[in-house]
């Protein structure tokens, strides 16, 4: 996580096609431990763990899986359903929320994630909107995300070695619907 | 860009992993809002 953010369907392709050819072209992608919660009739939040980043920059790298939120909504103009997305250092939130209550200061929570969170380089309070999360609203999906049951490990979605199909398949996976939109 | 609608949430990540191991910008740009806003 590098805390760079990129802005507008445009820049995200420059910035991810760079990084494709030169930063991750040998690595490997999985998504792990899907979970949906659907926050209204056209917004949904999923949840996944991101694993095995391989050969990055050659070397042999096999980062730990960061929790990734996917924020979705309906679009006409993105195939029915388009993405924003935002990655998250949720393991530290949920570490010092942790940290916090096993010291009896669970009242204090909520205030000291909002100036945690607001020590992360993310969009200023003027800049969000109904897809950035107030930093009590994050608070609010780690219980959510706590809360869920885990689903069992599941395998690769796809590789590299794959071969390409087109999206707009159907797709059967281990998710984890908290609501599930329909 | 799509070629059928998306029509379940979770399928837009699995298509992001998907597009990344195909190495396809063209398609993992496609599965966002214009004005959409990424971080990594």
């Amino acid at each position: 996580m590098t805390g760079l953010w990129w802005h507008t369907r445009a820049k995200i392709r420059s910035a991810r096609a760079y990084g494709l050819t030169r930063i991750f072209k040998e690595s490997s992608l999985q998504a792990t431990d899907l979970r949906v919660k659907r926050l209204s009739d056209e917004i949904a939040v999923v949840h996944a763990h991101e694993a095995h980043w391989l050969g990055v920059s050659r070397r042999d790298h096999h980062a730990a899986a960061p929790l990734e939120r996917a924020v979705i909504r309906r679009s006409s103009d993105a195939g029915g359903l388009a993405m924003r997305r935002r990655q998250l250092p949720i393991e530290l939130l949920r570490r010092q929320l942790r940290d916090q209550e096993r010291a009896g200061e669970a009242d204090q929570r909520r205030r000291s994630m909002r100036a945690f969170a607001a020590q992360e380089r993310g969009p200023s309070r003027a800049r969000m909107n109904e897809f950035a999360f107030h930093p009590e609203a994050e608070v609010d999906l780690i219980e959510i995300w706590d809360s869920s049951p885990r689903t069992a490990s599941m395998p690769p979605i796809a590789s590299a070695t794959t071969s390409p199909r087109r999206f707009g398949g159907s797709f059967e996976l281990p998710t984890k619907v908290i609501d599930g939109m329909t | 860009m799509s070629e059928t609608p998306i029509n379940r949430p979770e399928d837009v990540v699995v298509m992001f992993v998907e597009a990344w191991n195909h190495r396809d910008p063209d398609a993992l740009a496609a599965l966002f809002d214009k004005d959409a806003e990424s971080s990594t």
